[in-house]
């Protein structure tokens, strides 16, 4: 069978330039930069051919071309370069073009399938926050245990993570409820609120994910406050082709072993893809034989945190219909994950539960499930001219358990009859739509008009309490638009107004009350204590907007400025919770009077594309009029493990900071880069920085890739090196946390074995196994050191 | 042209700067060094015997001024942990984990001087007092049951002015037994 994986157009950018002024002689230019799909890094010298009319040019150094007085009407692009696939592109010229080619390494005798990669909502996005656009390739390369690690790579994105398992995004600082996660067009909800709860994405299912630094309430309402992580639908082919890979995965900390496969099938009007990856791990290795926690001085047997490990069960299933004017989606993704959790994660374990039980591999209770089941539809009408019609709709139903051996502080709590170890249980189900009418003059001027509903119904169970059941019916109208002003001056803005309506329902703890009385307290200190949640309705309007200008200053520089405000709904937990939180070892206290938290933000987005150097500097500044927090009261709590109460309370608060990136290709082959990504923020009531503030990041990298011999098609070698800054600016009762030094090492090969692509994968990361904290981590409060060195291999082969 | 790309380059620039200007302006000391509690009495695995006071002698110091300090002693038994421990329910019927907590104000009450203000203080006196029995209603029915005997975590806690919070913990042992165990 000759199955065919080639080609990859992917016209990503398709970054049109429209002439205002009207060309009398009818002729424009066709330019463009002419990429490596596989690593992104510039083809210099790829010969570049204009036909029917003969005209052949080279692109220059940093792989970019250009034509210029082309005469209005069809012509072939075509794009060779030795040791790649050759990409042929029909251009009907009408306007100036600039054109990003993607061209793939094949020195394989495979027959060319053209996968239509420009993007579905490229041509929606009316945005200029800076987007960061990362792609199957970047997600391999720097493949790290979980969706979440791996997009940490990228400057402005970090991790908050519990143990080596799941992991939490954040943006700028921003995590739980003021990041939003969209897959294909739904805002997942898996109660981003709790502190330990992961995100549940199949890495390995993942084509194409873009990262929104900045506020997007104006796309997709509350909580996207801090960005938004958007991952892409996957590519579709023009032809008739059928596809897949399979791919194995390895890691040596905690003893990983992975698998994914995927087959992938187009036939007419139809396409069906489907993934299953399967992930086990056991404890994770740390650099340290002791942990001190508080007082206590606890062994780390083997080096390996009791506990930790994990099982992940992955399932997704996508089919495509398109005809001429129709298309249509159905996407079906089921995550399943089961976490351990180190017996001290809730609390100071006695030291026999720390002692090796004879399997690094087995989960005991404390430990976490959960499944996240999402069904999503994207429908689109196209309509006359460039105008069209999106609905979005979705299901999803998240459920989460804490397992933990029946315990209680109140000698009166007798353990459940059914299900006597479950601890909290969390149940979500959650409905989405979107409809969208997208007005393009295809010249000048796009506007998008939409409606988006959402309802989220959300039970509890289990021997503990910990959030309210609650019940959200959100929905908004918005309006976006983006009028090309000049062929370099694009301004865009929006508005956008949502209504949501919250009711929580009350929870009192009658075990609590009786026991409290036995203790001796009065009846109304009683009530204070007992109640754990109260009943509480309440509705939010918000209103979004933002204005902003992409300049193209030249061919090297642009320059994007944004201004708008983002706003996110308060959490059932921060409105309405009273007790220990049995993960923050704090008796947190909700507030029914909190209003929506609503930010204002600047942006700004320079680049600079030079022959050799590349400079990206996205600064910004953010202003909350109302930051929700938890504020130490200096009360007393009478439960036992609090100390003192802390209430939820909102205030005015400040944020600035950025990232910087710069690029410098010594040669075609060698390249370094650098990012710095700096946050710096404060609560402007108690002047304390907020807390969970990333410190202060250099990254650096040195590369070299080159094209290979015989079996080797193309070949890249990276040294990382990451300097953590201390953080010592923390908020109240907040721990400072060391800088660190971190060395990683990766080394990425494409084989041609049989005529098929194997690509392998091998990392080192922690090189020299240091010892570091993660401010984020949800182990740092136990003071236990990140995972120590970590050698990985994935091997994907292609069929 | 070239003053366009020029006026956006300075515009970058004033965002840039009006941005590292006022992070160098925000200069406002904050409080951030939490409280230091010492447990001089009572010391690790001390016995008590249920009826009897703990002696708590306990310095506390803070930088800037004390706020308050609270008292907690629980069960430290098998499969304890800080947050949740195995009580009596499961594992013994005929005794009950003794579990209490002391707010300052407890021990103001009966005439001791706050630490609130003070930058340096040692707290002691002899107001913990273990029970010799406690009391449990079941279904309507109260019975005197004895205390389950073993370690029990002994924790201390203090706030100071601004709100930062430390605490320490320590254990002792609760016997009716006079010599407790021997380790």
């Amino acid at each position: 069978m000759r199955l065919s994986f080639t080609i990859l157009l992917l016209v990503f950018s398709l970054n049109v330039v429209f002439s205002q002024v009207v060309n009398i002689s009818k002729s424009f230019s066709i330019s463009g930069f002419v990429h490596d799909a596989e690593n992104r890094s510039y083809l210099a010298a790829s010969t570049v051919s204009l036909l029917p009319v003969n005209r052949h040019i080279q692109a220059d150094r940093d792989g970019f071309f250009r034509f210029d007085d082309v005469e209005a009407g069809n012509y072939i692009l075509t794009i060779q370069f030795i040791g790649y696939d050759q990409l042929t592109l029909p251009i009907a010229l009408t306007k100036d073009t600039l054109l990003h080619m993607h061209l793939r390494p094949s020195p394989l005798e495979l027959s060319e399938v053209t996968v239509n990669g420009s993007n579905k909502r490229s041509g929606e996005q009316i945005s200029v926050l800076p987007v960061e656009e990362i792609n199957r390739d970047y997600l391999m390369q720097n493949n790290s245990i979980n969706f979440v690690q791996t997009l940490a790579s990228v400057a402005g994105i970090s991790s908050m993570d519990i143990g080596a398992g799941f992991s939490k995004p954040v943006i700028r600082g921003l995590g739980f409820n003021r990041v939003a996660v969209v897959d294909k067009g739904i805002v997942q909800q898996n109660q981003q609120w709790g502190a330990d709860h992961g995100l549940e994405i199949d890495q390995y299912d993942v084509d194409n994910v873009r990262i929104h630094k900045g506020p997007m309430s104006l796309f997709y309402g509350s909580d996207a406050i801090g960005g938004v992580i958007e991952i892409m639908p996957p590519h579709l082919p023009e032809d008739d082709v059928f596809w897949g890979d399979f791919t194995l995965i390895g890691k040596s900390n905690n003893d990983l072993l992975g698998a994914s496969v995927s087959a992938n099938s187009k036939k007419g009007n139809m396409f069906f893809r489907g993934r299953a990856t399967v992930q086990s791990y056991a404890d994770y290795r740390i650099p340290a034989d002791t942990i001190n926690y508080m007082t206590w001085r606890m062994p780390v047997y083997e080096r390996r945190m009791k506990n930790t490990a994990g099982r992940e069960y992955n399932l997704s299933l996508s089919s495509n219909y398109t005809n001429d004017n129709f298309s249509s989606w159905l996407h079906l993704s089921n995550i399943s994950t089961k976490n351990g959790f180190y017996p001290g994660a809730h609390g100071i374990p006695a030291l026999n539960r720390l002692e090796p039980d004879g399997s690094y591999r087995n989960i005991e209770m404390p430990f976490s499930t959960s499944n996240h089941l999402k069904v999503i539809s994207n429908s689109e009408w196209r309509l006359a001219d460039s105008d069209k019609i999106n609905l979005d709709l979705g299901y999803q139903n998240n459920h989460k358990e804490e397992l933990s051996q029946f315990h209680t502080h109140y000698s009166n709590q007798l353990p459940p009859i059914v299900e006597p170890d479950m601890e909290l249980q969390f149940i979500l189900n959650t409905y989405s739509a979107g409809l969208r009418y997208v007005k393009d003059d295809g010249e000048s001027w796009s506007n998008i008009f939409g409606l988006s509903a959402e309802y989220q119904h959300n039970r509890v169970g289990g021997y503990s309490f910990l959030l309210p059941g609650f019940d959200r019916l959100s929905g908004g109208a918005f309006w976006l638009s983006s009028y090309r002003w000049s062929s370099n001056l694009t301004l865009t803005g929006g508005l956008r107004y949502d209504t949501g309506k919250l009711n929580v329902y009350g929870f009192h703890d009658s075990v609590l009350e009786e026991y409290l009385l036995m203790q001796g307290y009065d009846g109304q200190e009683v009530d204070f204590y007992s109640q754990r949640a109260s009943d509480i309705s309440r509705t939010f309007n918000d209103l979004s907007a933002s204005v902003g200008i992409s300049y193209q200053i030249n061919r090297r520089h642009s320059l994007k400025l944004n201004i708008g405000n983002s706003f996110r709904y308060p959490g059932a937990n921060e409105l309405s919770s009273n007790g220990v939180h049995h993960g923050a070892f704090r008796h947190e206290m909700g507030n029914a009077d909190l209003e929506s938290e609503k930010g204002f933000q600047l942006d700004a987005d320079y680049q600079y594309r030079g022959k050799r150097l590349s400079v990206t500097l996205n600064p910004f500044v953010t202003w909350f009029t109302n930051y929700i927090y938890l504020e130490p009261s200096g009360e007393w709590s009478v439960l036992p493990h609090a100390g003192q109460i802390y209430r939820y309370n909102q205030s005015e608060a400040f944020m600035a900071g950025g990232e910087l990136i710069v690029k410098y290709d010594f040669s075609n082959r060698w390249s370094v880069s650098s990012d710095l990504e700096y946050l710096y923020s404060i609560n402007m009531a108690d002047n304390y920085p907020l807390p969970f503030t990333p410190p202060a990041v250099v990254t650096t990298d040195l590369s070299y890739s080159d094209l290979g011999r015989g079996m080797i098609a193309q070949y890249s070698f990276a040294l990382e090196n990451s300097q953590v800054m201390d953080q010592d600016r923390v908020s109240r009762n907040e721990e400072m946390t060391p800088g660190a030094s971190l060395w990683n090492l990766s080394a990425q090969a494409h084989w041609n074995i049989g005529g098929r692509r194997v690509v392998t994968q091998f990392r080192t990361d922690n090189v020299f196994n240091a010892v570091y904290l993660n401010h984020l981590s949800f182990y740092r409060k136990l003071n236990a050191p990140e995972p120590g060195r970590n050698i990985q291999l994935i091997i994907k082969m292609m069929f | 042209m070239k003053r366009l790309r020029f006026s956006g380059i300075v515009l970058l620039l004033t965002v840039s700067s009006l941005a590292t200007v006022f992070v160098a302006c925000e200069k406002v000391d904050v409080d951030s060094q939490k409280p230091v509690i010492s447990i001089i009495e009572p010391s690790t695995d001390e016995v008590v015997n249920p009826g009897d006071a703990v002696h708590f002698k306990v310095m506390f110091s803070d930088n800037m001024a004390l706020a308050s300090y609270k008292v907690n002693i629980h069960g430290a038994f098998d499969n304890h942990s800080h947050n949740s421990s195995v009580m009596s329910t499961r594992a013994a019927t005929d005794s009950i984990a003794f579990e209490k907590t002391w707010l300052e104000t407890d021990f103001t009450a009966l005439g001791e001087s706050p630490i609130a203000g003070k930058k340096q203080v040692t707290v002691e006196h002899q107001h913990i007092v273990i029970p010799a029995t406690i009391s449990r209603t079941v279904n309507g029915v109260t019975e005197e049951m004895p205390l389950k005997e073993g370690h029990y975590h002994f924790i201390v806690y203090c706030t100071d002015e601004s709100g930062q919070e430390s605490f320490v913990a320590s254990e002792i042992f609760i016997s009716y037994d006079a010599d407790g165990h021997q380790h």
